[in-house]
């Protein structure tokens, strides 16, 4: 049941998201999914690394945000929600995907034969090393690097303190340091 | 690019360019339009996003009388469940799972679920439970002596907006179910729990194993907010006790997982609950027969898994972290802290996974079974403790099916393994037959 009990509860803390709710609720989240919708799957492809799945992602994401629209107080929080909500539901995909790995692909190539031609065996180090940190560390310098959040941005998203956040990117770049160096 | 930020920074860039702006799909916001505009690939995606948060906290404002009982909502009972033997001597007769009536829908669409008293030893429906009007879905489980379980009961309002269907999380509501000697239900009646407020997030609960008192932990701890509570409720008369931590740490489990992070001693005198503490995982126990207060003070801690991995050497060399989703359930006599955990060993790298007992008055390692070793880098293995028995010595656990693992062709992941439950003892694993199949939206069942 955690994994349903830790739903974002941010959706009226201030944000960075400019849209205006308007009238219609969809037409409000479409404008907000044709702003953000491929940085949101690409968070999540970074963080689940397969493409449907992050897609998936996202659109349940999207869904949640429509759901709620009417609570919003401060539609600003959009953005910061759905990267909330995008990391906690890439965390359920990985508990997930476990249970599920026997099903058969969708018949897309595999991206990490893909990948590993086209972008080096650097890449595909760094990016396996860190798929093994934890799930606190990985999300804290996916946020930290990838989306080049502020450590006070991050925590926000994360929901813990911006203390937490730099500790866990500062042990998190330690531990890639290491595994690094292992696999080289 | 030669230090680890700059590499990163470029794995992170050239893995997120895969996804280009032409590759991404349209919003559906409705069912019926997703499933008609979608095709091939995508049409088999899941559309659950408004269903799956049923099992958050809502608001419960009546005081239900315990004695109440429902009868209606029994189907089943057929067979009976008699005391496991041989492998499963030892362990509760039957358990409880939720399910849907389709787990298999394809495309999977979040569904209610319904309760089923399964025996363990083979795994036969001995009876369905399904929630009582105008409850329509069960969210999770505890367990008592393995004849008495506790239900979190759902609303399940379907509503229609902009020409979308959608399921609302209304109120939850806790429901006492007991089990007949042969695992038919005998009972499901409400408890006489007061009011969870809206929007509180409810980490988990917890049944004494005499079924006498139900502990809820609420999770706090987020961006300021409140911070975390235990409440203890007599099912007797549904007395209160709260324990309360300002500023202290969410009650969870390591990153969210499936599994329980309360657990009760066999006397209901102490209760385990997992906190999550800067970047530790910490492990305490909370003295129950306390009147409530801090809930600090009240507890002490019993494990600590640091977030540097520095403090574990009981593989034979540094221990990495404790992973995800990972339960830390006491024994039934209150000496060890039952769990699963992963290691790596330096020079060579290498990981090993296994269910690890931990004393709970020094938290050192006094047992380890299962063990699993793994060339290289942990791999990102699921692994979970689900029941012990009063010494530890047996275990019900989640854990992975011996092979090879098996390759996701969609995901960037190198290696995989099939999970199934079953019992550990010593270090012979037994699966369950006829066990659900882990995975899904579903919890995980519980003994």
């Amino acid at each position: 049941m955690e994994s349903d009990t830790r739903r974002p509860t941010a959706i009226a803390r201030a944000g960075r998201t400019a849209r205006s709710p308007g009238p219609d609720p969809a037409a409000a989240v479409t404008a907000i999914y044709q702003a953000h919708a491929l940085g949101l799957i690409r968070l999540a492809h970074i963080m689940l690394g397969d493409r449907p799945s992050a897609e998936d992602v996202v659109q349940e994401a999207f869904c949640g945000l429509y759901r709620r629209w009417s609570h919003l107080s401060d539609t600003g929080s959009a953005l910061q929600y759905l990267r909330t909500s995008v990391l906690n539901g890439c965390r359920s995909a990985l508990r997930r995907r476990t249970g599920q790995r026997a099903q058969p692909g969708d018949g897309r190539p595999a991206a990490s034969a893909e990948a590993a031609v086209i972008s080096g065996e650097d890449r595909r180090e760094v990016m396996l090393a860190l798929r093994r940190l934890p799930a606190r560390q990985r999300e804290a310098l996916v946020l930290r690097y990838y989306l080049d959040l502020s450590p006070e941005e991050a925590a926000t998203v994360m929901g813990i303190g911006p203390s937490s956040v730099r500790s866990a990117t500062h042990r998190a770049l330690s531990s890639l340091g290491r595994m690094l160096k292992e696999l080289s | 690019m030669n230090t680890v930020e700059d590499r990163l920074r470029a794995a992170l860039r050239e893995t997120a360019g895969e996804v280009t702006p032409q590759s991404v799909p349209a919003l559906h916001l409705d069912r019926q339009r997703g499933r008609q505009g979608l095709a091939g690939r995508a049409a088999r995606r899941r559309w659950v996003a408004w269903l799956t948060p049923l099992a958050a906290a809502a608001s419960v404002t009546a005081v239900i009388a315990a004695s109440l009982t429902i009868p209606a909502v029994f189907h089943g009972g057929h067979r009976a469940a008699s005391a496991p033997v041989g492998p499963f001597a030892g362990v509760p007769p039957s358990y409880l799972v939720l399910t849907a009536k389709k787990p298999n829908l394809k495309p999977s669409i979040a569904q209610p679920l319904f309760a089923q008293v399964r025996a363990t030893a083979t795994g036969a429906v001995l009876a369905s439970v399904t929630p009582p009007k105008p409850y329509g879905t069960f969210s999770a489980a505890a367990a008592g002596d393995g004849r008495t379980f506790v239900l979190a009961a759902n609303k399940w309002k379907v509503v229609r907006v902009n020409g979308g269907t959608f399921a609302e999380a209304t109120s939850t509501r806790f429901f006492l179910l007991r089990l007949g000697a042969g695992g038919h239900v005998r009972q499901l009646a409400p408890l006489p729990i007061p009011a969870v407020p809206r929007g509180a997030m409810i980490s988990g609960f917890a049944l004494t194993q005499d079924g006498s008192k139900l502990a809820v932990a609420l999770r706090g701890g987020v961006n300021g907010g409140p911070g975390p509570q235990i409440q203890v409720f007599s099912l007797a008369t549904g007395a209160k006790r709260v324990w309360t931590w300002p500023g202290g740490g969410p009650i969870t489990n390591n990153a969210g997982g499936n599994g329980q992070v309360l657990s009760w001693t066999a006397d209901g005198r102490t209760l385990a609950f997992q906190q999550w503490v800067g970047n530790d995982i910490d492990v305490r126990l909370l003295d129950a027969t306390t009147p409530g207060g801090s809930l600090q003070s009240d507890s002490r801690l019993a494990v600590r898994w640091k977030d540097d991995a520095e403090s574990f050497h009981f593989v034979h060399g540094e221990a990495s972290n404790v992973i995800d989703g990972f339960s830390a359930v006491i024994t039934g006599d209150g000496t060890k802290i039952a769990t699963a955990t992963a290691s790596e060993t330096k020079h060579p790298l290498n990981s090993e996974l296994a269910f690890t007992e931990f004393s709970a008055a020094t938290g050192k390692v006094v047992r380890v079974l299962g063990r699993w070793p793994i060339p290289g880098l942990y791999p990102g293995q699921v692994q979970d403790v689900l029941w012990t028995n009063s010494s530890g010595s047996t275990l019900i656990v989640l854990a992975h099916v011996p092979g090879p693992p098996t390759k996701d062709p969609r995901s960037t992941n190198s290696a995989g393994y099939q999970i199934e439950f079953g019992v550990q003892r010593g270090n012979q694993f037994t699966p369950l037959p006829g066990a659900p199949r882990p995975g899904g939206f579903s919890p995980w069942p519980t003994w």
